[in-house]
């Protein structure tokens, strides 16, 4: 599974920088993650639930930061055993790109493996799970970054509205499309 | 038949014997067994393609309300020994996995509860823990592998399980000879049948006999069941097989495997009967039922007459993570080599290697499809070099129908044919011309047509000895393949037919009625057909390789004689007169020719039943009317080591012309099939709704094979087609009506002259089908040289540059293991 996509976040670079490494806001963030503890360096034990089609399960598994650069990017890998439901593992890599003080591109690109029962019946919709988790952590993210910091900007524009419309047409549906379609209105409304 | 010769049953379409049952919903199948306090199993599986077992934790699982036991792989070795194993030297595998897993969906550890669900449950409780080993995912890398990514260490330091390389005729002169010489790649997918039940087993034990009874659906019980009880370590007589119907095995279901030794090892452990049925999930992963995954390089010389003269063939076949039939399928394919073509000169390689994958298993066609496949596509190829007519090819190669009995270059026998008159057959049915016309008409269109032609033979009635032939120094050369009825006449005149082989969705009963009909002269609605399990005690292989009919047939035959023989002798005493003057007539009358005496067979019967002292002492008038006859194979001969030589295992050879016109749409890169004309020799038919339901079962199959099925594994060895949305099969809608015609040339050495028939459709639609694909593309060039043809697949040849689409050779294989006898 490949996945490449960038998002575009309406607060200075060194905000979403510290969001990217506030651990409670980025569990609260990733969908199903019920626990994410520190367990050594740049080392975290993680719980989650997920699903893949058919197969549900509780995945227990670790996370490594690596090749820190504060404040423009690190490489993360991990690891997962969700027992009967299989296994999977891979890396990803995130890196920011400043657009002012109202506006950071964080670009991430992401390659997992899955094992077991998650690759028989669900390696079809691996790649379509993936990106819906994608955009349920991002659509997440961006809220809680706007709550750190009210002062930013409501609307997104560029790469956000792309991956937010295809977020939308993923299923995740009707209410993405729907804020999606309203920030638009809205955006266009204030700039006239 | 009556004693004229004149037959009266054998060749007609009666409706089948089994369906009122199957129909209704009454025949029990082996999920249907309810016992009383019956419980159920579920499996963990490997989540790795190869792995250490480091720690297995069960606590959790055992903790769980319901759950009656948990098994782990050493805990079932104290009760089991390995599976049982063709290989040699042997490869060893057992039930469950002990310290290291070979491949995705092995079964790890065991649990046994109320329910299935609970069981599942449980299974998902269990913590197992794995250390990665190199994964061996293809056969390239399998060539390579070496220290941690070899899977059986023991046996030497190489995934490759056994090189073959034979040499019959003047091979190298022919193709040093030759005028021309076409040469191609091919690759066969890893396929295999989905029937409709999966492999399950009921075992219930009993300590105070220490006794087993088994409900399985697996299907050689009287065979097996001595490799079953060496794995439980126990004596055949301490297992009884009761016959269930089978939803369906396509070869699937012949051998002993995991499924019935686990639930008879977890039976024991519980003192209860044990259920465990295969889910489709496991069926697919890990049901011993993947066929042949084959790559070929090879090549046909031809004289400047257009007359092949040898063949070459060196193959690689990916047996996955055992090798339990050794190399059955490739002796299989040796049987018929040379196709229905003069060929005297045949060079053969195998090289069969160990990879992270479900092990192979028996497929309609056990490997000789896939032969027939590579033979086929080099005529094609061969049409398309020379620029010569395929089916004026294939006739001037044909042997002649005066050739037979015809000695193959291997050693096997063919008994009779008539190729050229199956093939005019076919033109004649599919109106050839008409489909030339409607093919040129098409022409340029973004949807063309193509016409596919196969004429392959169909090797029927297998011998063991395929199993071994290839080695010097067998393990296990075991030569027999008996097949068994009794026949009893009660005492109201009504003959019972026993059969000792199960019903596994071919029309046992509706064979065995026609057949005893015909000999007995009765009407075979009134004959009754039972089944016989283990407690029966006659030994019979079942069906396999094609044999059933033939075997039954002669089974049948030996039987009905020493009961006609006895009937003749009562009616001659009753009569004072002698027995070789009483006659049967065509309604099962006996007479004697001139003076008028007549006795129906309940008269006969009720005689011999119940008025022994009207007959003289001595066995001849021993009280009844019953008859048990074990037929043995015809005509096999054992190899001859001297001279290479496999010996006759395969002697009763049908033969089959498939014609089919495709539309390819290159635009969607889709194949329709638009017409199909199979033109089928079985020899004498006994049924032709059954056999022509055989037939089209199998080209069903083929479809499959060629446009959609293959087992997909990623790099690290994770299978990827878990259900039948992943790994598709044909529905009615890939699948069209097929039109089938007999042609009957009756076979010299069986019963009523019968061949054997299951596996022509699908031995013969596999080329056919290909065929009629690079038919409709011959103006791109393209060839078929790689199956499944998928509209993805279909797609990139479509948009390739002329230059890679497959017509001339492929890239040469990589380094092979130099050629030996064996390892």
């Amino acid at each position: 599974m490949q996945l490449t996509n960038q998002q575009v976040l309406p607060v200075e670079q060194s905000e979403v920088w510290a969001a990217l490494n506030d651990i409670p806001l980025l569990q609260k963030c990733i969908p199903g993650c019920d626990t994410m503890t520190s367990i050594g360096p740049d080392t975290y034990e993680v719980g989650l639930l997920a699903a893949i089609g058919p197969v549900r399960a509780r995945f227990k598994g670790k996370l490594f930061l690596e090749d820190i650069q504060p404040p423009n990017s690190y490489s993360l890998k991990f690891e997962g055993q969700g027992g009967a439901a299989g296994h999977g593992k891979g890396g990803a890599k995130v890196w920011l790109q400043s657009g002012g003080p109202s506006e950071t591109v964080l670009h991430y690109s992401v390659s997992a493996t899955v094992g077991g029962k998650l690759a028989q019946i669900g390696s079809r919709l691996v790649d379509m799970a993936a990106e819906k988790m994608a955009a349920d952590f991002f659509a997440a993210f961006k809220v809680a970054v706007r709550e750190k910091h009210p002062s930013a900007h409501t609307a997104s524009q560029g790469g956000s509205e792309a991956s937010e419309a295809a977020a939308g047409t993923q299923g995740e549906g009707v209410w993405q499309r729907l804020r999606s379609w309203f920030n638009r209105i809205f955006s266009s409304n204030k700039t006239t | 038949m009556t004693d004229t010769g004149a037959r009266r049953w054998v060749g007609k379409s009666i409706l089948r014997k089994e369906d009122p049952k199957l129909l209704a919903g009454k025949a029990k199948f082996v999920d249907d067994i309810q016992l009383p306090r019956m419980c159920h199993a579920a499996t963990v599986s490997s989540i790795y393609a190869h792995a250490k077992i480091l720690a297995v934790r069960c606590d959790a699982a055992k903790a769980l309300p319901g759950v009656i036991a948990v098994v782990t792989g050493a805990e079932a070795a104290e009760l089991s020994g390995p599976l049982p194993s063709r290989a040699n030297p042997t490869v060893t595998q057992h039930c469950l996995a002990i310290d290291k897993v070979r491949y995705v969906g092995e079964p790890v550890v065991a649990v046994v509860a109320e329910t299935r669900a609970i069981a599942e449950d449980a299974a998902a409780l269990v913590e197992v823990d794995y250390e990665e080993l190199p994964v061996v995912a293809d056969m390239d890398a399998a060539l390579e592998a070496r220290g941690d990514a070899v899977l059986h260490p023991e046996r030497g330091d190489t995934n490759v399980y056994t090189v073959v390389h034979r040499k019959w005729g003047e091979v190298d002169a022919a193709f040093a000879n030759s005028a021309h010489i076409v040469k191609r790649m091919f690759r066969w997918p890893r396929v295999s049948a989905q029937p409709i039940e999966t492999v399950g087993a009921v075992v219930e034990y009993e300590p105070a006999t220490q006794h087993f009874f088994f409900y399985s659906n697996m299907s050689q019980q009287m065979m097996a069941s001595g490799g079953l009880a060496a794995a439980l370590k126990v004596r055949p007589s301490q297992l009884s097989f009761v016959p269930m119907y089978v939803g369906g095995s396509f070869g699937g279901k012949v051998g002993v495997y995991h499924v019935a030794i686990l639930a008879a090892v977890l039976a024991r452990i519980c003192c209860r009967p044990v259920k465990f049925m295969e889910d489709r999930l496991e069926h697919l992963l890990n049901g011993n039922q993947h066929g042949s995954d084959r790559r070929y390089l090879a090549e046909l010389a031809i004289d400047a007459n257009g007359i092949f003269t040898g063949l070459r063939c060196d193959v690689v076949d990916d047996y996955g993570a055992y090798f339990h039939l050794a190399l059955g399928a490739h002796g299989n394919a040796a049987a018929q080599i040379t196709g229905p073509y003069r060929m005297t000169a045949v060079d053969y390689k195998v090289t069969a290697v160990a990879t992270n994958k479900t092990q192979q298993g028996p497929y309609r066609g056990f490997g000789g499809e896939v032969a027939n496949f590579v033979l086929e596509r080099l005529v094609d190829a061969a049409a398309r070099q020379l620029k010569a007519d395929p089916f004026e090819l294939r006739k001037r190669n044909f042997l002649r129908p005066d050739a037979f009995p015809y000695t193959t270059p291997t050693g096997n026998l063919y008994d009779s044919g008539d190729y050229e008159g199956v093939l005019d057959e076919a033109m004649r049915m599919a109106k050839i011309d008409d489909w030339k016309a409607r093919k040129a008409k098409q022409r340029g269109n973004s949807k063309r047509l193509g016409i596919g032609v196969a004429t392959v033979c169909e090797r029927s009635v297998m011998n063991v000895t395929e199993f071994w032939f290839f080695e010097d120094k067998p393990l296990n050369p075991v030569s027999s393949s008996p097949e068994s009825v009794s026949i009893r006449i009660d005492v109201q005149g009504v003959p019972i037919v026993t059969i000792y082989a199960p019903c596994w969705g071919n029309s046992p009963e509706t064979l065995a009625a026609q057949l005893t009909a015909e000999h007995l002269c009765v009407d075979p609605s009134t004959i009754v057909v039972n089944y016989a399990g283990t407690d029966g005690g006659m030994l019979s292989k079942g069906p396999a390789g094609s044999r059933f009919t033939v075997m039954l047939a002669g089974a049948i035959e030996g039987a009905c004689q020493a009961l006609l023989a006895k009937v003749k002798a009562v009616a001659a005493h009753r009569w004072g007169c002698k027995e070789e003057d009483v006659a049967i007539d065509e309604r099962g009358a006996f007479m004697t020719a001139g003076d008028g005496h007549v006795m129906t067979f309940a008269q006969i019967a009720e005689a011999s039943y119940l008025y022994r002292l009207d007959f003289p002492k001595g066995d001849r008038f021993t009280t009844g009317l019953a008859a048990s006859y074990t037929y043995d194979h015809p005509c096999a001969t054992l190899p001859d080591p001297k001279t290479g030589d496999l010996g006759i295992f395969y002697p009763i050879v049908g033969h089959a012309c498939h014609l089919v016109l495709a539309e390819v749409d290159t635009e969607l890169a889709t194949v329709r099939i638009v017409d199909y004309v199979a033109v089928h020799d079985v020899g004498q038919v006994v049924n032709p709704m059954t056999m022509d339901g055989q037939i089209r079962g199998g080209i069903a199959q083929g479809i499959g094979t060629v446009l959609l099925e293959k087992y997909e594994f990623d790099e690290s060895g994770q299978a990827l087609t878990g259900s039948l949305a992943d790994y598709l099969i044909p529905t009615a809608c890939e699948v069209p009506d097929i039109r089938v015609s007999h042609f009957t040339t009756p076979s010299p050495l069986t019963s009523l002259g019968i061949k054997g028939g299951g596996e022509g459709g699908r031995l013969a639609s596999c080329p056919a089908i290909t065929s009629a694909i690079d038919d409709a593309l011959e103006d791109e060039g393209i060839f078929i040289t790689e199956l499944p043809v998928t509209p993805s697949r279909l797609f990139d040849l479509l948009r390739a540059p002329a230059s890679d689409r497959a017509t001339q050779e492929s890239p040469a294989a990589p380094e092979r293991p130099t050629a030996v006898e064996h390892h």
